[in-house]
Formats: structure tokens, sequence, C-alpha cells
């Protein structure tokens, strides 16, 4: 039944991308609404999987590369969620789902059993640091989608400049809340590094990468400050920028294997 | 002189030594740190001199970018208590520049005004008459991230620097002295905790100099406190034992780490090497094993037995007994206010970076013709939020 939901979720998402970029190309907002909508069903199947799975396990889903991967793909809707509803953002969907449904697929190829925790696993720090890595890399997927809709929409001729202010402004508020999030992460690993292996840092690769993308970032927003350095420089450094986060997220574990090595 | 200063105060000089801490940190995840010459010949040929004399194999105690941290410090002090004077006398500036703010035309009624103020809660400026502010603390945002970096980098160099710490590895029975005049006794250690799930948990006796006695468990991620010094669960190992038995005479010898490749024999011929103590990878529930090579008239190959098990090995009876574990703490002394120090630093950041972002100080000024907003950073929602408000009024 796990697996149902599961890959049920996967091909509601592949249908509500597929609906959601054929409204965007036809300009019919008929079948962006119902893209939406199966989009919604999808992640109720999802958050209904990653539920259903941190019962089963007696915890947070969140303690292997698998699950992180899924529970990443439903971070990157509920924040489009969030953005559809209070800041009125309608075409985040059209990157974010195809977004989940990417990482979800990625996931398909990892190991899905449920196992014990190891005992540097258990920590009350174990929900506020891989949480806050959910929502940091979900939010710094979605500046990018951001910055590549800004670079689409800034080469058409009938280009609306206040939108994309608007949209530059996004981007914005986005890495915002994604550096915030990975200072969390980052910070709450420290203190749990100490409780674990009696040292805040020891330049682990993850450790090490997850400065290095703390760093990329902070660069983004001490340039923001030069009015020069708006629109579509800031859309390119956005997209850019995801590589680190994608190598933190998956190169790191394939390629320097440390301490982290359970993630 | 001036110049000089000027650029240590720059925001380019600060991008820069990011850069550069950067692409250390990159040299130093994609070469492998710490590890030998031989290493590194071997991995990278005639580069490795190179690789060597730059200090690549061990980039993060390397001189120069310990010099590139320190050199981040001073930026840091530049940006942050150097410009304390600056960002006050902007906190106290902004509310009288609203006044000189482009004048948008979108004219609110009072009620709108009143409606504005309460929905992005504005509140009136003392002093300042038609002068609506909000979220004025976050001025201090960017002064208290670069800050509480500070902090964090000068607490963690005094943690680095003059921590001491040391592994000791303890049998059951075997007892610790601290520094304060306590001890430390390990009575067991156990690799499941109370509820059968694994865990590895040292269960201690702590002894205070004053007399008082408490017992406490030691386990991965809840360090225990004695004095100033802090007990980690860092490992444990597991020790057997080897009773050999013949003609009624019975010897029993430990089986450690360093009796690895010893040969067990009475008559020089026939006898058992211990290979060490393995889990056994084929079972469902992967309880360690000895590991042996046995040698007699009849069989000479590898063996196995499992803890509490009999071997007759050229007519001599060889018991391998129950397994005992060793617990390895690590016992580590902070300096003095280094934890407390970097704990605060941590919170200020996240406090710092939440006023920077999300509690962007804006002022507004109702006038006849119009309305004046300020704010050091674009606010997209609140100039949205004034127009949609003054096309009501047609």
């Amino acid at each position: 039944m796990m697996n149902i939901l599961f890959f049920g979720s996967i091909v509601l998402y592949f249908l509500s991308a597929a609906l959601l970029f054929s409204g965007a190309a036809f300009k019919k907002d008929k079948l962006q609404h119902t893209g939406w909508y199966v989009a919604l069903g999808g992640f109720l199947l999802h958050t209904a999987y990653v539920v259903w799975r941190g019962v089963v396990a007696g915890r947070i889903p969140m303690s292997n590369q698998f699950e992180f991967a899924t529970m990443l793909a439903w971070g990157c809707i509920v924040l489009s969620i969030f953005l559809r509803w209070r800041m009125k953002v309608q075409w985040i969907a059209t990157l974010a789902v195809p977004a989940a449904f990417i990482i979800n697929s990625y996931a398909v190829f990892l190991p899905r059993e449920i196992n014990e925790l190891m005992p540097a696993l258990k920590s009350t720090w174990f929900a506020l640091h891989i949480g806050s890595a959910v929502f940091s890399y979900a939010a710094f997927a979605l500046a990018g989608c951001g910055g590549l809709r800004y670079l689409l929409a800034a080469k058409k001729h009938s280009r609306d400049e206040e939108s994309l202010m608007q949209l530059d402004h996004l981007c914005y508020q986005l890495i915002a809340f994604g550096f915030l999030m990975l200072t969390v992460v980052i910070l709450s690993g420290c203190v749990w590094a100490e409780q674990a292996w009696s040292t805040f840092w020891s330049w682990d690769p993850k450790e090490t990468w997850a400065l290095i993308t703390w760093i990329v970032y902070a660069i983004y927003l001490h340039q923001r400050l030069r009015k020069s350095w708006r629109g579509q420089r800031m859309a390119w450094f956005a997209m850019a920028a995801f590589i680190f986060v994608l190598f933190t997220f998956v190169g790191v574990n394939i390629l320097l294997p440390g301490l982290h090595s359970y993630a | 002189m001036k110049k000089a200063l000027k650029f240590l105060q720059s925001m380019r000089f600060g991008m820069m030594l990011l850069i550069l801490i950067l692409l250390c940190s990159l040299a130093g995840s994609f070469i492998a740190q710490g590890k030998d010459a031989a290493y590194y010949a071997n991995v990278y040929g005639k580069s490795s001199g190179l690789l060597m004399a730059l200090r690549l194999n061990d980039v993060f105690n390397s001189w120069y970018f310990i010099l590139l941290i320190a050199l981040l410090c001073i930026s840091l002090l530049f940006c942050s208590a150097l410009r304390l004077g600056r960002v006050i006398r902007q906190y106290h500036a902004f509310p009288g520049l609203a006044n000189n703010a482009e004048l948008r035309p979108c004219a609110l009624s009072p009620e709108q005004q009143h409606t504005f103020c309460a929905r992005y809660r504005f509140r009136p400026v003392k002093g300042q008459s038609a002068v609506y502010a909000r979220a004025r603390a976050g001025h201090f945002g960017s002064f208290a991230v670069h800050v509480s970096l500070l902090m964090l980098l000068v607490a963690a160099a005094l943690a680095l620097y003059f921590s001491q710490s040391n592994d000791i590895t303890l049998r059951a029975g075997e007892t610790l002295p601290m520094k304060d005049g306590s001890t430390v006794t390990l009575r067991a250690f156990s690799t499941k905790d109370s509820a059968g799930s694994l865990d590895y948990e040292s269960s201690i006796d702590i002894a205070a100099p004053d007399g008082s006695k408490r017992e406490d468990r030691v386990r991965v991620n809840h360090p225990v406190t004695v004095g100033r010094q802090k007990l980690f669960q860092m490992g444990y190992g597991e020790e057997g034992s080897l009773t050999i038995s013949n003609n009624g005479q019975k010897e029993t010898l430990p089986l450690t780490q360093d009796d690895v490749g010893s040969f067990f024999t009475l008559d020089g011929k026939n006898g058992v090497s211990f290979l060490g103590i393995l889990s056994d990878a084929n079972a469902k529930d992967p309880a360690p094993i000895y590991a042996l090579y046995t040698a007699d008239d009849a069989y000479k190959g590898k063996a196995s037995a499992r803890p509490g098990t009999t071997l007759n090995v050229g007519g001599v009876e060889y018991t391998f007994e129950e397994l005992s574990y060793t617990s390895t703490l690590r016992v580590k002394t902070y300096p003095p206010a280094a934890f407390e120090l970097l704990y605060v630093s941590f919170v200020l950041l996240i406090f710092g970076l939440w006023l920077t972002f999300f509690h962007v100080p804006a002022y507004v000024c109702f006038e006849e013709k119009g309305c004046r907003l300020l704010s050091s950073k674009p606010l997209p929602d609140l100039t949205q939020a004034l127009d949609t408000l003054s096309k009501t009024n047609g």
C-alpha cells in the first residue's frame, strides 16, 4: 500500500506537470487549473505516504538519501502551495511540480527499506537539522526556477518591467528564506555534532559543502546590495548557485563519503 | 593608510575573502585531507610534491587558511562593531528622511490610512508627526549578523586551540579520575537500550570529591558533564577470552586486539590462531564471533566459534568464552566561556538574519497629495497595497 501511495504521487506529479506545461504553452487557463488540482492530488498521496512511513518507522522519515529526497520533493510542493496561496504566485507550480517529479523519480532508484536508526542519528536535533535542510533546499530550488522564468520572461519582446521586478524580488525572498534555513541547518548540525562526536566542526565533506553553499548564497545576498546586480545577473546567479545545492545533496554522498555517509 | 582602511572596510574586501575561503574549502573537500605522503604520491604522482608544498593535504590547518579567517574577523569587525554608530544614526534619521522620500500619487483618506497602518503594523513615530514606522529593529539586523559571526569565529578558535581532549578505554569496574577530583567508574557497557534498540551506552558511577555519588549514562548524543569536563561515548570494543583444557588442567587467557595473529598450542603443532572478533555477516542477527585458523591432523583452515562454544583441536579443548565490552570515552575540557559564547553567537546569528530579511524597517508619511514610503530595501507588497487602496478612491 505504501508503494501505491509513493508511485501514485509520482504519476500524478507527472500528469500535473504535463497539464501545467501545456496550459502555459497554449495559454489555456483551464489546463493550468486542472494541472494544479492534479498536483494537489499528488501532494495528498505524497503526504499520506510520508506520514505512513513515519508511523511505521516510528520517527520522522528523513534518515537516509531516499527519505530526504522524498521529503525534499514534498517540501517543494509545500512551498509552492504557500506561494500560490499567500503571495498569489500562480506560475510557481509550472516549475515546482516538475521539480518534485524529478526528485521523486531520483528517489525511486535509491534503497527504500525502513531501517533502525543508528545511535548517532537518535537525537532531539534530528528533526530541526534535517527539516530545515528540506525547506532550505526547496527554497533554493524554487529560486533557481524563478531565475529561469526571469530569463525566459526577459527575452520576450513584450516584457513587463514591473512583473520582472517582482519576479526578481521573489527570487531574493526565496533565497533569503533558504539562506536563513541553511544557517539553521549548519548551526543545529554544529550543536548535534558536538553531542555526537564531541566536536562542533570536523570539515566533513557534507559540512564543508554546506558551508560552501552558504558562502555562495552569502555572496548573492551581498551582491544584491549593488543595484547593477539586480535582474538578469541575479537570475543567472540563482540558477548557478543551485548547482552547489545539488552537489551538496547528491554529489557529496556519491563522490565524497564521510561522517554523514548515512545521509 | 586611509585607503587601506577604507579597503578593509569595503564589501569588496569581504567578498574577496569569502571567495578565497570558498576556493580553499573546495580544494579541501576534493583532496583527501590528513593522509601520509605515500598516499598522495600514489594518487597524484608527480603533482603530490606541489600539493604537499601548498599544504593542500591539510588545507584547513594551513597558514593561509588561518590567515584568511583572521582577515575575515577584521572585516567582520569593521562591518559590525565599528559601524554601530552609523547604524544608530540611521535608526534616528530615517523617520525624518521619510518626509523627503518620493511622493507617491496615492492620497488616502484617514480611514484608509488607519486600515493600511493596522494591516501592515505601522505605528506612529514619537516626535515625528504624520510619520509611521514598522520593524525599526530591522536596522540592527546586519549589525547583529556580522557581530555574531565575529563572536562565532572567536569562540570557535578558543574551542579549537584551548580545549583538551583525551580518549580513554575502560573495562567494567575500571575507574577514571577527573580534574575536579571526582572519579568515574564504568559499571557496564551495552549496545542496546532499555527498549532493545541499537544504542551505545556506558553506565557509570560518579563519585564527587565531597563524597556524594550519582549514577549516570553516557550515550551517543547524550554526553555527561562532570565538573568542567564532558564525557562522550566515542566507541566500544569487544574482548574475548580463551580457556584451554587438557587432561583436567585449565588455563584462561584474554583475547584482545593485541592478540590477533597469536597461535595457541600445547605441542607446537596443533592449535588455534586467533584472527579477531568479527560480526557474523551471514547470521540474521550479526552477533560477534571469534574468527580463527585451526590446525590439527584432521583439518587446517579458517574456522569460527560463537562465544560460549568449545572446539576440540588436536585432542585439546579450546573454549571461547562470552565476550565482554570495553567502552571508549572521550574526556573533553573546553576553555571557560567558549561554549557559552558559541551558543550565544548561534542564537544572535539566527535572530540577526531574521531581522535582516523579514523585519525590514519601513516608514510611511501621509500627506494631502499622496504618501511617501521609505525603506532600505524594495517592498513591492507595500507599494502595491498603497496603490490598490488609493485606486478605490477613484
